[in-house]
């Protein structure tokens, strides 16, 4: 790697058209003939179906047909999980694409209707008449689990999806231990907000049977392998297509009941259909994120070594299983809560359970935000406990370089790592003690403001199949790429991951662009259309560079080779005596003679001369299955004041030290990190679903559902140190998801930190003014500081 | 989301529009339309006819003259706050405005569609009340004037009757010199959750002659804190006097829980910033 490409803060590909309003999204599809459909949907959390009146809505002009779930029953599958964790005794209950008996969340799907125009939709699904028989509901999982509760599936007794276990025998460590802290952290539900709402058209070929599905999805082989069994569509007879998406963080990974219907009216009908869903939709029907209970216990020594961690979570997993739902709170959750410390014995019980929800789903991060801000939280509460300095207990029990690759108690092997390092740079670069000093005069003044630290460690790069297997997850993790270079020289790259946001039109041109010496001009990235690429995965899980860029750096490599044997034949030198460097071959040690890449390029294209055994054509192909999932890591700090009139917190400095390996492109990686620090900044602070007694989700806009804004924000101050990861072919690891991951501890240890005078030593996320208030209050109330 | 259909109408004159809406009980005045359009594409409203007088110009003037501030009711906020000879009498104005919505929003909503709409959270509700602002409404009996302090009846609900339209908002000059808004923004809406508007003006001795001391956002209405400017009134403006005029200011609100933020937290968050922005105003220039 020679050329500074790799490295550069090359401009984004992609922004050319996105940023000039010419993006094309699913919803800009315009078909000759299209027709729309609406989904009329549950206002009841429980409720059984008693009669449907469609008679109105099908005399109305412009409608086509409406469809209900009886009509509908048989002839879709049930919407499946596509994860099932091994010994979990998961209850895979029915999901049908529109109720039919019983609807289980607001939201729920209980007709299709399909109209002539975009503005009859609604005045379609309010003709609609259906009786319901309401039921009790339950939205809160720990009060779903207790006796008496109402029941969401006849399957699932005491409601409860799945129990899993996982890790070694703590009791010894906790019977012996000097120091035990207890903590139970309600890990709120969130709404994902992508910019672009989901979408879906579909358009049915009745010669030929195919059916193309554009769609907002992040993963179209996903959906196309989920979608032929479930419309018993041959694979080769559909096409998922995702064109620019919007945004997902997770929450267009799933395979949802629209999109299956969309492609059914699409089918039954003959003719296109168009579905988009309004944003009120989205809060309601697209998945949410996180909801855990987490009781958590570690066991330490009073000079800071902590010996123990036993977790047991309570997951909501909504209505139905979501797509990846069961995955989340245990696999990518349960064999991680250990976090970046070598803590000898851990352990983690993780009950997934069924409540009149949304379903819940993979959300930025999936699973480890959770880990994370349990561990980062509990280390914070135990520092305290032994009136030890948080950074001094993260120093004692962080794993040391040394030490890798480590095998934490779960089995997991961390890749590699500098952790200390990442901690050092965060401390210098905020200057941890002058911060420390500038606290304490403050209190002295009434003033109070917080330092919290997160040292993270987090497990992406999704990953070695056979680790998927072994799992539970019902798919493959390795990644497909082509490479072509046309007779001219240009470049079109063909991935199976499938970006939408994330900037790797620009860095996996980067990537290609380094290893041919051609520019990043003339290279173009195609993904997301299962037509034009063979199969692929996707993306999420920080996945997309780690495992596709693996398998783009391979199938260049193989290109290389291939062309290096036309050069050696031109320039009439054996094979191994040939260098490529900066797009040339060259005979070894000898600079005067050359031939460019170009020329190769069209010599094997023409063919009029190839060595023997050389076939024409200049492209090869690489699926790359990685040997481990990546780890990166880091340090984020927080710095806050707390305003203890009013209970606001404001964040006044934000430094994020991350690993992710060598960076492709720096403005990339930082946009990353800033998009997912302003998401568990949210977290921490700002956002927090709600439902209220009867299962209405009262936080079903953005008047009530605070996102972050720019304004709650400092200037994020983002570093980076690098660690190779020693088994991909670029060493990358991924950096989606870390800011996520790292920052909501850091946001809530600051808040906690700074309430220290008051004696508080916990808060429920979010920590909103009327929360912070309410607890400055009571403390002042019985003598904590004034 | 699209409503449901209606039909349009634009309005050339004030008459017109008050026939329009007599004559079609389901009808709905459209002004900046960033209140009414979200309203009718949740289809929580649903009017027949859509009366647009956006294009009559006697309702768009901002005047200032000697003795009184006239606003038409179709006054844009960008057309307000950018008014120098209203920024030198009314300076709280623009700095209300300000923190009102984003740029889009403020180039199209209006003085008057705020006014009407009586959003309990709008933040020039707390500016009128302070102004001691009249609303000049019109109808089949001629023209009315409906005080501040009448204005904002119930929450979404102000005190002009169906057939009548809102056609300016005056207060007579001078104001109080010294004024100011503050606001603590609601983190999801940006609406208001407490929103203080204070006029201050002081005799020689630096005593409080007049304060004017309105508050939005929290309570069940905006209001007047009629007990902070009793307890301001003739004083000077020591941190003592002001914290216990918040204090007794707060009060005069009538807050109820909803969501995360309790009554109690409303309560508490009006006192502070009651308090607030009374330093604020006291230590500004006139
Ligand atoms: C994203 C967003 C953020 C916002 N944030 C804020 C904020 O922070 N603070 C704030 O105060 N406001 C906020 N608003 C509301 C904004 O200020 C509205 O524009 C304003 O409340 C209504 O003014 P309008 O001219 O748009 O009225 P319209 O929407 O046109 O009308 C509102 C109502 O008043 C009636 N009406 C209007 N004019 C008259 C008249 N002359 N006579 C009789 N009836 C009339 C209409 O029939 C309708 O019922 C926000 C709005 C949006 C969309």
């Amino acid at each position: 790697m020679s050329q500074a490409i790799f490295g550069e803060r090359v401009q984004r590909k992609e922004d050319v058209r996105l940023v000039r309003g010419r993006g094309q999204y699913t919803d800009d599809i315009q078909l000759p003939g299209m027709l729309y459909a609406g989904i009329l949907r549950s206002p009841h959390a429980h409720a059984r179906i008693k009669r449907i009146d469609t008679s109105a809505a099908e005399q109305m002009d412009g409608v086509v047909k409406v469809y209900t779930g009886r009509d509908l029953k048989g002839r879709i599958g049930s919407i499946p999980t596509a994860w099932i964790p091994p010994d979990s005794d998961l209850k895979a209950v029915e999901h049908p694409a529109l109720a039919y008996d019983t609807v289980r969340y607001v939201g729920d799907g209980v007709a299709l209707v399909i109209v002539t125009e975009r503005a009859l939709v609604e005045d379609a699904l309010e003709a609609i008449r259906v009786e319901y028989e309401p039921l009790p509901s339950v939205t809160d999982q720990m009060a779903a689990i207790q006796a008496g509760a109402p029941l969401l599936h006849e399957g699932a007794p005491s409601n409860i999806a799945l129990h899993w276990k996982v890790g070694t025998d703590t009791e010894a460590a906790f019977q012996g231990a000097p120091v035990v802290v207890r903590q139970t952290f309600r890990q709120q539900r969130l709404i994902p907000n992508p910019m672009e709402p989901r979408a879906t058209v579909a358009q049915y070929d009745t010669v030929t049977g195919e059916l193309t599905v554009w769609a907002t999805t992040q993963n179209p082989h996903i959906h196309r392998f989920l979608m032929a069994n479930i419309l018993g569509i041959p694979e080769h007879k559909l096409r998922v297509v995702a064109q620019d998406v919007g945004g997902g963080f997770g929450s267009k990974i799933a395979c949802y009941p629209d999109e299956v219907l969309v492609s059914y009216a699409a089918r039954d009908l003959g003719r296109p259909v168009k579905w988009t869903e309004s944003r009120s939709e989205h809060f309601l029907v697209t998945t949410h994120g996180r909801d855990h209970v987490d009781e958590v216990e570690l066991a330490g020594t009073q000079d800071g070594r902590i010996l123990a961690i036993r977790v047991r979570a309570y997951a909501n997993l909504g209505a139905y299983l979501s797509t990846a739902g069961p995955g989340v709170p245990t696999i990518l959750f349960g064999l991680i809560v250990n976090g970046a410390y070598d803590i000898p014995q851990a352990s983690s019980e993780v009950y997934g359970i069924f409540t009149n929800t949304t379903p819940v789903d993979a959300y930025r991060g999936a699973g480890r935000p959770e880990a994370t801000y349990l561990i980062e939280r509990i280390v914070d509460r135990y520092a305290q406990e032994i009136g030890m300095d948080p950074v001094e207990v993260r120093r004692r029990n962080l794993v040391k370089k040394e030490q890798f690759p480590f095998t934490n108690p779960f089995g997991l092997t961390y890749d590699s790592g500098n952790y200390h390092q990442a901690l050092d740079l965060a401390l210098k670069t905020v200057d941890y003690e002058a911060l420390r000093r500038e606290q304490e005069a403050l209190r002295q003044q009434g003033k109070y403001i917080g330092i919290g630290l997160s040292t993270y460690v987090e497990m992406c790069g999704l990953g070695p199949s056979q680790v998927a297997g072994a799992v539970g997850f019902q798919g493959g993790l390795w990644e497909s790429a082509l490479v072509r270079i046309h007779p001219t020289g240009k470049v079109t790259v063909f991935t199976g991951a499938s970006p939408h946001g994330q900037g790797e039109e620009t860095t996996f041109a980067q990537i290609v662009a380094e290893r041919l010496g051609v520019s990043v001009e003339d290279i173009d990235v195609v993904h997301g259309d299962t037509d034009r690429i063979s199969m692929g995965w996707g993306t999420y899980g920080s996945r997309t560079t780690a495992v596709g860029g693996g398998a783009l750096a391979l199938a260049v490599d193989r290109v290389v080779a291939k062309a290096k044997r036309i050069a050696a034949h031109m320039l009439e030198v054996p094979e191994e005596a040939v260098e490529f460097q900066s797009g040339r071959f060259y005979p070894e040690g000898n600079r005067d003679r050359s031939v460019s890449l170009q020329e190769v390029t069209l010599q094997a294209y023409l063919a009029w001369n190839l060595p023997a055994g050389v076939e024409p054509g200049l492209e090869a192909s690489a699926f790359y299955d990685p040997t481990n999932f990546t780890y990166p890591f880091g340090t984020h700090v927080a710095v806050v004041s707390v305003d203890a009139d009013t209970g606001e917190v404001r964040l006044l400095r934000y430094v994020a030290v991350d690993d992710c390996g060598p960076v492709i492109n720096p403005m990339i990686v930082e946009g990353q990190v800033h998009g997912g620090i302003a998401q568990g900044v949210g977290q921490a602070l700002y956002e927090g679903a709600r439902y209220d007694d009867d299962g209405q989700l009262v936080t079903g806009s953005f008047l009530d559902y605070a996102m972050p804004r720019a304004r709650f924000l400092p200037r994020l101050e983002t570093l980076n140190t690098v660690t190779p990861s020693p088994h991909n072919p670029l060493g990358v690891k991924g950096v989606g998801e870390t800011g996520t991951i790292a920052s909501t501890p850091a946001v809530v240890n600051a808040v906690i930190d700074a309430l220290t005078p008051f004696g508080i030593t916990d808060l429920p996320m979010p920590l909103t003014p009327p929360t912070v208030w309410s607890a400055i209050h009571a403390a002042r109330q019985t003598g904590g500081a004034s | 989301m699209i409503p449901q259909s209606f039909r349009y109408h634009r309005a050339e004159t004030v008459d017109e529009a008050l026939r329009l809406l007599r004559q079609e009980p389901d009808a709905k005045i459209l002004a900046g339309g960033h209140s009414l359009l979200p309203l009718m594409k949740l289809r929580l409203a649903r009017p027949r006819l859509v009366i647009d007088i956006g294009r009559i110009a006697e309702l768009s003037r901002v005047e200032v003259s000697r003795d009184r501030v006239v606003l038409g009711a179709m006054a844009r906020y960008y057309q307000v706050a950018s008014h120098e000879a209203l920024a030198q009498v009314a300076p709280i104005m623009r700095e209300a405005i300000a923190v009102i919505a984003d740029p889009q929003v403020r180039h199209r909503g209006t003085v008057g569609g705020s006014a009407v709409h009586a959003d309990p959270t709008a933040d020039l509700a707390a500016v009128f009340l302070a102004t001691d602002a009249e609303f000049v409404v019109r109808g089949s009996q001629g023209e009315r004037r409906i005080a501040a302090q009448e204005w904002y009846v119930a929450p979404m609900m102000a005190a002009l009757g169906a057939d009548e339209m809102l056609c300016r908002i005056e207060w007579p000059l001078p104001l109080p010199a010294q004024q100011g808004y503050l606001k603590f923004p609601h983190p999801a809406s940006g609406y208001a959750l407490a929103g203080v508007a204070v006029l201050l003006s002081r005799a020689a001795d630096g005593r409080v002659d007049a304060v004017h001391v309105a508050v939005t956002g929290a309570g069940d209405l905006p209001f007047r804190a009629e007990s902070a400017e009793k307890a301001l009134a003739g004083q000077w403006l020591e941190p003592r006097v002001i914290a216990a005029a918040a204090e007794q200011g707060a009060a005069d609100g009538q807050y109820r829980d909803d969501g995360p933020y309790s009554a109690a937290y409303r309560q508490n968050l009006v006192r502070v910033m009651i308090q607030r922005a009374l330093l604020k105003v006291s230590e500004s220039s006139t």
